[in-house]
């Protein structure tokens, strides 16, 4: 792998309700090597799809804003670009592909239009040659008939085949890194796994780095290089993939793969988690986790712990580990 | 048995005598308790309908011309109908506020007349239209199929027609008379409502507890009465409180064509329709007559929407 | 060919319809008070007159062989007998109707042309200045009594500042122009008359804009509600995390998705402008077919008034069907 191609530091987003103020990212970090492919996990409502969706800045600004952070891709500063740059850069260095297939694309245009669009809009290429590279990338994705699916609109389309196409249509442009927002989470299982071998292939041969984010721990262990794992809007440990099943570090991460029923294990009950996710308007003080912990102690409701490095390459944000010690 | 049980009771284990007044409360408790989850509902609507500006708007506006309606014959400082020619077509001054017509009768106190008329009218065709129009459409969507089918197919054929063509049609068959307006008005009102009711009462249907209800052996009228109907109240109402804005609107139409309201009688439209005459010379004729009817519907068309929007069940999260 | 079959659907759904409005019409005509028949032959005839009469025009006959025969008078173009004109309605409508066609068609082009942009503007400026006055004038419209609106803008236009002629389509002075499709605008222009032309505008001005004001603030206002719930659904994100500018965003995503409501709504407006067309066109002594029902009302010329509502419900009818089209036009998921 290379160096950081996308370089999160300290993001913070908040959403602005009746409620209150709900703190949606706190300080969250987080690299991607040019090429790899990183895993992001966590439970539905910490702030995973927040966090894919402030790299782009596509986060509804009535109630949601960035407040503080930077984003680093290639070395800029995403947050600080104007519109016309971000514009640029979206869809074209770094695309993204969402949960939803069946409502991510406008019912009534063909998906030859929506692919077009974004070609043209990107490259500097004729129609006859946007259409070819359409063509070339459903093709890529092994969908069946490529010259009727272009005319076809959305809803002609099963999830799997509409998850390809966007899958097409965000490669299209050859991103250097692609978002993938729970791409498989609303298919049925076969077409699962269909959809992910294909994604890999693709991200695979074309050097595209990849940000999967999943709430399956099943498939990130599948498809992932490394894994970062959040836990209420921040993330609590970093480590290659491998190493986090075999060695989690995080009581949070620990209790999530112990959940995991195992068949032929002999249990009687399924592991839990005591507790349950705090609201983000008024998290708990200190580390986030603190009140579901069994390994609580002094410093935990206070102090905010910091992602500091525990073993090569695997980072965690624990009071239980200072820099270097695995306790 | 019957003399002593209702004469005696317990309370807290203990025998005590009932008294007429302990039956009330007893009774009021009951009822509370049966209703409790509607009565909430109630007071948390109400809630809501305080924090929200339209709703207060509307309602001040709808509060102040029933209060001017109801208030009329107290607080007009002329009679209605008197005629004093020596003054006619005076414009306004410190003693007609609106100046007067062409017979010399006070238009400020014709005005204040005037929205008892038209509150009335908004009011007896919103209950014929929404009532008749529940009753159809909750049967309709509940009953299905066949019966449906044809109920809608004949309330299509009443919304055909642009509702103020077919009030007018009707009230010139019938005849130029108040109560012939107001019949031609509902008539036309009534789909608008059976509808409504019937998409909401084709979900209801679905629910468990009419299945429920169906397998204790309820009868459809019954269903329809006690479980539709009320699951379509709150809609029948923001409906009714919009479909009253346009009622107004329909019959002082009506009565400015010359079907509705008949002379002397100072309704809104007819006064328009002869301020017309005089409208170069003496503006305030036609001008304030239709200021009241802008100003009031304004009202139960805001009220209506904050109505709607506070009861839409999105929202009340 | 899927829009054909849906189009042939819509049709065979409309038979019943249209036989149900020419029922309802012909019911209400016999609820009408008096004898049409003496009414056609006059106070003074003799009783037998009348009575010849009254079995020439089958109203003698049993009620379903008189609503038969009226439905094969339907067919044929006979709406009935105008007692004020003393000739067949139908010709008393294709007299008057390019009239209220051209105030409608002016009418229509500004509802769609300022209300269109003007919900545009307001779901994008979402609760801004612009927003709140367009919602302001969305409920003034909607409350708005249409005849009283057009006596205001007399008072304005053409009492006090003088601007606008107040009546008519021409002025009095005027010779209309050489009939061509009736409609003074293009009328005026196909004979080459600019001072014709500038005339005939000038008096349509005042009754468009009054006529127009309701539907405009109802076209706002769905225009505008249907854009902000489009705005928020997914696929509008995607479209703006593959870059695509705000613009195109608003106008090429959000604006065809929310048309389809919008459409509907300004179908059906159609047909109610031909409802307000009657008070516009008294008001401004517009020579329409509104005015003329006015007329007949106060005639008591029957047949007239209701030649004309058969007419109305027709149209009606079919510009709905008509949208209905539109609808598969612009929605592929319509197209069964």
């Amino acid at each position: 792998m290379g160096a950081a191609l996308l370089e999160i530091r300290d993001l913070s987003v908040q959403f602005f309700t009746y409620q209150g103020v709900v703190r949606a990212l706190e300080g969250v970090s987080l690299s991607v090597s040019k090429g790899e492919i990183l895993g992001l996990v966590g439970e539905t409502g910490c702030g995973k799809s927040v966090l894919a969706r402030a790299v782009l800045r596509v986060i509804a600004d009535p109630p949601g804003r960035i407040t503080a952070g930077r984003v680093l891709f290639k070395g800029r500063d995403l947050l600080a670009l104007d519109r016309r740059q971000m514009r640029r850069i979206r869809g074209n260095e770094i695309s993204m592909i969402f949960q939803e297939p069946m409502s991510s694309l406008n019912p009534v245009f063909t998906i030859g239009n929506q692919m077009m669009e974004v070609i043209t809009l990107h490259q500097r290429v004729s129609r006859d040659e946007a259409r070819g590279i359409c063509l070339d990338m459903l093709r890529q994705v092994r969908m069946p008939d490529p010259e009727q699916v272009l005319a076809k609109y959305p809803h002609e389309l099963s999830g799997g085949m509409l998850q390809r196409a966007m899958i097409a249509m965000e490669l299209s442009c050859r991103p250097d890194l692609l978002l993938a927002d729970e791409p498989t989470t609303a298919l049925d299982v076969t077409v699962q796994a269909q959809v992910l071998t294909i994604l890999e292939e693709l991200t695979r041969e074309s050097g595209v780095a990849v940000l999967f984010i999943s709430h399956d721990l099943g498939v990130i262990a599948q498809l992932c290089d490394r894994v970062a794992v959040m836990y209420a809007g921040k993330v609590i440990e970093t480590a290659p993939v491998t190493e986090l099943f075999a060695a989690p570090r995080h009581p949070y991460t620990r209790g999530l793969l112990h959940a995991i029923p195992l068949i032929g294990q002999g249990r009687e009950e399924l592991a839990v988690i005591p507790g349950s996710v705090p609201r983000l308007i008024d998290p708990p003080p200190g580390c986030r986790f603190h009140p579901r912990c069994g390994n609580r102690f002094a410093p935990c409701d206070r102090e905010v712990p910091t992602l500091l490095k525990a073993a090569p390459g695997h980072w965690v944000a624990c009071h239980l580990y200072t820099a270097g010690e695995a306790s | 048995m019957r003399f002593w049980t209702r004469r005696f009771g317990t309370d807290a284990g203990r025998v005590i005598a009932i008294t007429p007044q302990k039956r009330k409360a007893r009774l009021f408790e009951e009822f509370r308790k049966q209703y409790a989850w509607q009565i909430r509902e109630v007071q948390f609507t109400l809630k809501l309908l305080r924090r929200n500006p339209s709703a207060v708007g509307g309602f001040a506006i709808i509060l102040a011309m029933v209060l001017m309606a109801l208030s009329a014959p107290l607080l007009a400082p002329y009679n209605p109908i008197q005629i004093s020619l020596a003054e006619r077509l005076a414009s306004p001054s410190a003693a007609h506020w609106f100046g007067t017509d062409e017979i010399g009768r006070d238009i400020l106190s014709r005005v204040m007349y005037g929205a008892r008329i038209s509150l009335w009218i908004g009011i007896v065709v919103v209950a014929i239209a929404g009532g008749l129009g529940a009753v159809i459409g909750a049967a309709s969507g509940y009953l299905g199929r066949g019966v449906d089918n044809v109920i809608m197919r004949v309330m299509d054929v009443i919304l055909s027609f642009p509702p103020l063509v077919l009030a007018l049609a009707l009230a010139a068959a019938l005849g130029p008379s108040l109560n012939n307006a107001i019949l031609a008005v509902a008539f036309v009102m009534i789909p608008k409502f059976a509808r409504m009711v019937r998409g909401e009462a084709l979900a209801v249907k679905e629910k468990q507890f009419i299945a429920a209800a169906r397998a204790s052996g309820a009868g459809s009228i019954w269903i329809v009465w006690h479980h539709i109907l009320p699951n379509c109240f709150s809609s029948v109402i923001v409906l009714g409180t919009l479909i009253l804005g346009e009622t107004i609107l329909i019959a002082a139409s009506l009565s400015f064509i010359g079907l509705g309201a008949q002379p002397p009688e100072p309704e809104w439209g007819a006064m328009i329709s002869v301020g017309r005459k005089f409208l170069m010379d003496q503006w305030w004729y036609a001008t304030f007559p239709g200021l009241f009817i802008l100003v009031t519907v304004i009202g139960f068309n805001i009220f209506g929407d904050a109505l709607r929007d506070v009861l839409d069940p999105r929202i009340r999260r | 060919m899927q829009i054909l079959s849906y189009v042939l659907k819509r049709l065979l759904y409309l038979v019943p319809v249209l036989l149900g409005v020419t029922l309802l019409v012909f019911v209400i005509s016999h609820a009408i008070p008096g004898d049409p028949a003496r009414m056609m032959a006059g106070q003074k005839a003799s009783h037998e007159a009348v009575e010849n009469l009254r079995r020439s025009m089958g109203l003698d006959r049993p009620l379903p062989e008189q609503y038969a025969a009226y439905l094969f008078g339907l067919l044929r173009g006979d709406l009935g007998f105008s007692i004020r004109n003393q000739r067949p309605v139908i010709e008393d409508l294709r007299d008057f109707f390019p009239a209220t066609l051209e105030l409608s068609l002016a009418s229509m082009l500004l509802c769609v042309g300022v209300g269109l942009p003007l919900g545009i503007v307001s779901a994008v400026r979402r609760n801004r200045p612009v927003d709140h006055a367009s919602r302001v004038f969305s409920v003034f419209g909607v409350s708005m009594p249409v005849f009283w609106l057009g006596l205001m803008l007399l008072l304005l236009f053409y009492r006090t500042l003088g601007w606008l002629p107040g009546s008519g389509r021409l002025d009095i002075h005027i010779d209309p122009p050489a009939q061509a499709t009736g409609l003074y605008l293009i009328d005026t222009l196909l004979e080459g008359s600019l001072a014709k032309f500038g005339d005939a505008l000038l008096h349509l001005l005042m009754p468009a804009f009054c006529l127009s004001y309701v539907y405009l603030a109802i076209i706002t206002r769905i225009v505008r509600s249907s854009m902000i719930s489009v705005m928020g659904l997914d696929f509008i994100t995607t479209a703006r995390a593959n870059g695509i500018s705000e613009a195109a965003i608003v106008l090429k995503h959000c604006l065809k998705n929310s048309l389809i409501p919008t459409v509907t709504i300004t179908g059906l407006s159609i047909g109610e402008l031909l409802g307000g067309a009657i008070l516009t066109e008294t008001i401004f002594n517009w020579p329409g077919m509104g005015k003329y029902v006015v007329d007949s009302v106060n005639f008591l010329d029957f047949p007239a008034l209701m030649g004309f509502t058969l007419v109305v419900a027709l149209a009606y009818v079919l510009i709905n069907l008509a949208v209905d089209v539109l609808y598969a036009f612009l929605d592929p998921q319509v197209r069964y």
